[in-house]
């Protein structure tokens, strides 16, 4: 074999060799990009599955007691919409000096709990509230893009069934 | 000219065995640091899974445990407890801080943050926070407030 050719096979053992570790690293690369983390994914359950009945069980000091629970049946079986509901919550402070319903009540609650909640954690969120088949009377958040966890709470109204749903985008 | 053919190849493998040799310690360094990290993560989430299912807190009706419910005033109760023997819950919580606060309805007089646990190291590769809602019962006016666990984890 010539010296040419000795050299040549060499070569092209080095490019060979060259692919093969980079190809190696290429696979490894990929099975370690899984970023993944358990506490975000544990912990986003957790949050998924308690807000809702944590929501549903506060007590509203400014609407005599109430749960929000009961503000939102209230809601849902009155007049649903921003302003509506029977229970009058007082007035508020606001220039126009309006009067409170059970809808605003329940929705001002979720707004001061999702200010200090999603909106400080930077998480990206859909927060509704409808009876079965009609769109929502209630919202927070924007809604999501793509992935998402969900959880679905169901009350039963006088109207139909009430949903409360809270979709946490991923 | 044999000899030189012989040192060129020696030379060619011994660079490729280098380059091998950084890349796998290189690998070898973020596989070390990711598992810690895996490690740390999984202790935040025993360390709040414990805190949500301790006895000491929980709220109960006739014997029926609430989920993620923590009743006011053992809440206090525990604090106590807690501080008076660090040694006994170090065992569930390790190197954590877990925090209790209210949210809504804003806090009045002595519903202010309570500090369950405290145990910072003086050093610590990485430092989780995890919150988790919780319901805050007080069985005085029977009411629920909408409170945080706020569990800070430590990473040796």
């Amino acid at each position: 074999m010539s010296k040419k050719a000795q050299m040549e096979i060499l070569g092209l053992a080095i490019v060979v060799l060259l692919l093969i570790l980079g190809m190696v690293f290429v696979v490894r690369f990929i099975a370690l990009s899984d970023k993944g983390s358990i506490r975000k994914e544990v912990s986003e359950s957790q949050i998924a599955s308690n807000y809702i009945a944590t929501y549903l069980d506060t007590t509203v000091r400014d609407c005599r007691g109430l749960t929000i629970e009961e503000l939102l049946i209230d809601c849902a079986e009155g007049t649903p919409g921003p302003r509506g509901g029977a229970i009058n919550c007082g007035y508020t402070l606001l220039p126009d000096g309006h009067e409170v319903k059970s809808c605003e009540q329940a929705q001002l609650a979720a707004s001061t709990i999702f200010l200090t909640t999603f909106e400080a954690w930077k998480t990206k969120y859909y927060f509704t509230s409808f009876l079965q088949g009609r769109s929502p009377f209630l919202t927070n958040g924007t809604e999501c893009k793509g992935q998402k966890r969900s959880k679905d709470y169901f009350l039963s109204t006088a109207s139909g069934t009430l949903h409360v749903k809270l979709d946490l985008c991923s | 000219m044999q000899m030189g053919e012989t040192i060129a190849v020696l030379v060619v493998f011994f660079f490729l065995l280098v380059i091998g040799m950084v890349f796998y310690v290189n690998i070898a360094t973020t596989k070390v640091e990711e598992s810690r990290y895996k490690n740390t993560e999984l202790e935040a989430v025993n360390v709040m899974k414990r805190a949500l299912s301790l006895p000491e807190l929980q709220c109960s009706h006739n014997n029926i445990v609430d989920e993620a419910c923590v009743d006011r005033y053992k809440l206090y109760a525990a604090d106590a407890a807690v501080e008076a023997n660090p040694s006994a819950y170090f065992d569930l919580f390790g190197t954590s801080t877990i925090t209790i606060f209210q949210i809504y309805p804003a806090p009045l007089s002595g519903e202010e943050p309570v500090l369950l646990y405290d145990f910072k190291p003086a050093t610590y590769s990485s430092r989780l926070n995890t919150s988790t809602p919780i319901s805050i019962y007080h069985p005085l006016t029977r009411t629920h407030a909408f409170g945080l666990m706020e569990i800070v984890t430590y990473g040796k």
